[in-house]
């Protein structure tokens, strides 16, 4: 494969800024082929290559996951986009780009009816923000030092008005440390995230094609799941609504 | 022979021609999930027609499974598996009875060969030792180039010595070429965002959002309490008459008395004399917890000091005096009568026993 190994010369011979200048040429030649799959796809797949380059060289931010999830979804990579779409999402959990890529990349998987296999519902409505960490930490602290103000100036003033103030922003504050405190729970919970990356896989109830399958509707591609646990090959994973089963590693992507 | 005819033959020569496949019972310990619940000796084929298709386009595999001995239980289904579920849509087509013997079925009863061969599988007409389990495949992928080994498992009642007497085959891959058609020719879906290329600073290194250390974070809960505590100090230095009145107001029988006495007029006359004694009578008792509705100086004193307030016991004396010297003897002109009492009130109001109460 002299072709595969004069491009991994290329890759490993470029600054950063030349492979987001390539990826870029390579995405917008495939846009103009949009029409054309069969042309657009080997364009897509050099941005791709190119973006991926980027984060294996540490390079990670919301805006180069927007794209190479962007550049996977249009190359059919469901799974991929999906997980890209996530791992910008993990860095800023409020940009709505890449909720909205998100949502749509979900609209394209062929979920079965009912909530088998359903990613878990966000019921908060789209325009509310989704603060991270470090914000519910400062709208806390931010809340905190306004109720010390409010409580001082009603101690110089006798006004209970300022008592008012005080005693909201403390509860404000307190609101925003408790669900700070809950997020970070989850977060130390939370397991990887695997995607199932092909049509129809089978959630077995072993790790071996000789175990029969768990549910008899097989996953769509894009299904998104937690890892529970690897052996060999065989990836145990468990869906939103709780189902627990195997699939193989290949037909996935794993965070 | 008429067709009529044919199939009445058939009806009666039936049971002489189906065999009664009573074996063994199949055990269930050991049974693998993939078993296909058939039970005897069998040979497993698969072809798959066409072998060049495009992309999406169907192509039908066909997997033979014919009896090699005695069947005691039929095969019901197959277990595909999930390397060729990957690579393909499936569709099943169903369980047919192999196509020759079907024909031989016909020879035999006298049908024409071709003659509505379903339609004597179905009616269980013909002893069908040879099953063909039929799907519908459509490559997902141009990179899809062999339709995997199809597994076929099966009960073997001669295995004897065997503790799982199940056995699995496995049919060979067999190689196809999907190729570029007019069928691929597809245009790329997304939305118009999907389409713009958004990645101006992607350059930047982002870390994944986390928390600071305890030590920061108990600094950041410090910082108000402490900051808050050292303005308040520095405010009662830089405003002390501030930091009174504000203690004062927490005093609600200090705020009434005071107000009481801004409403009295000057120079003092009887009636405001007696509307500021009044006040400083009702203090006394709001605050002090005097129980004398009109006290006499010598009272006020005596009161004074049980509470601890002897110390002004004599400014007290001396204020009452002149008071009653208005109310009673009609006294005028001494309006710092009124301001004595505004002092002696705030200065009351920051004796510890009262700030604390």
């Amino acid at each position: 494969m002299p072709g595969v190994g004069v491009m991994l010369l290329l890759v490993a011979g470029s600054t950063a800024a030349d492979l987001l200048a390539r990826a870029e040429a390579a995405f917008r030649a495939a846009v103009e082929s949009r029409d054309d799959h069969t042309k657009a796809e080997p364009h897509l797949r050099a941005a791709i290559r190119d973006l991926e380059a980027l984060q294996a060289r540490g390079v990670r931010n919301p805006r180069l996951s927007l794209q190479l999830g962007n550049a996977r979804l249009l190359a059919d990579d469901l799974g991929g986009a999906i997980l890209a779409y996530h791992e910008g999402l993990a860095l800023s959990p409020g940009d709505r780009d890449l909720r909205a890529a998100l949502d749509f990349a979900r609209s394209r998987v062929a979920y079965p009816a009912g909530t088998f296999a359903r990613p878990p519902t966000d019921d908060l409505p789209p325009w509310l923000p989704r603060p991270g960490p470090v914000t519910l930490l400062l709208v806390a602290f931010g809340a905190f030092a306004l109720g010390c103000v409010g409580l001082t100036r009603s101690r110089m003033l006798a006004s209970g008005r300022w008592l008012t103030v005080g005693v909201g922003a403390l509860l404000i504050a307190l609101a925003g440390l408790t669900l700070l405190v809950m997020q970070q729970r989850a977060a130390a919970l939370e397991r990887p995230l695997v995607v199932v990356a092909a049509d129809d896989v089978l959630l077995r109830r072993g790790d071996g094609l000789s175990f029969p399958p768990r549910y008899a509707t097989p996953l769509p591609r894009g299904t998104e799941a937690r890892l529970r646990r690897e052996r060999g090959d065989w990836l145990q994973i468990e869906l939103s609504g709780g189902e627990i089963g195997w699939v193989p590693r290949e037909l996935t992507r794993v965070e | 022979m008429s067709r009529p005819l044919s199939l009445a033959a058939i009806l009666l020569l039936l049971p002489a021609v189906a065999t009664a496949d009573d074996g063994p019972a199949i055990p269930l310990a050991g049974r693998p999930e993939i078993f296909s619940g058939a039970s005897g000796r069998f040979l497993l084929e698969a072809e798959v027609d066409p072998d060049t298709m495009a992309m999406e386009e169907p192509c039908v595999l066909r997997v033979y499974i014919t009896a090699a001995g005695p069947v005691a239980a039929a095969p019901e289904r197959l277990v595909l598996s999930d390397l060729l579920l990957a690579d393909f849509h499936v569709e099943e087509l169903g369980v047919f009875p192999s196509l020759s013997e079907t024909a031989r079925a016909a020879t035999l009863f006298g049908l024409g060969s071709g003659e509505q061969p379903a339609l004597l599988s179905l009616a269980g007409l013909v002893p069908t030792r040879s099953w063909e389990f039929r799907y519908r495949l459509r490559p997902k992928r141009l990179d899809v180039d062999e339709v995997p080994g199809v597994a076929f498992c099966f009960h073997d009642p001669l295995l004897l010595t065997a503790s799982k007497p199940f056995m699995t085959q496995y049919a060979d891959p067999l190689p196809i070429r999907v190729v570029k058609g007019e069928s691929t020719v597809r245009a790329l879906v997304g939305t118009e965002a999907t389409f713009a290329w958004q990645a101006a600073g992607a350059l930047d290194r982002w870390e994944r959002p986390s928390l600071p250390g305890w030590p920061v974070l108990l600094g950041l809960a410090t910082l108000p309490v402490v900051g808050c505590v050292v303005w308040y100090r520095v405010w009662r230095r830089l405003y002390p008459d501030a930091a009174r009145q504000a203690l004062i107001r927490r005093s609600r029988a200090a705020k009434v008395a005071l107000a009481e006495l801004a409403r009295v007029r000057s120079p003092l006359d009887r009636a405001g004399a007696n509307r500021a004694a009044a006040a400083l009578g009702r203090y006394l008792r709001e605050r002090l917890d005097l129980r004398t509705n009109e006290p006499t100086p010598g009272e006020v004193v005596a009161h004074f000091e049980r509470v601890g307030l002897a110390a002004h016991g004599q400014e007290v004396h001396r204020l009452l005096d002149a008071l009653d010297a208005h109310r009673f003897a009609s006294a005028v002109g001494d309006a710092d009568i009124v301001a004595s009492l505004r002092r002696l009130i705030l200065t009351l109001e920051e004796e510890p026993c009262l700030a604390s109460a």
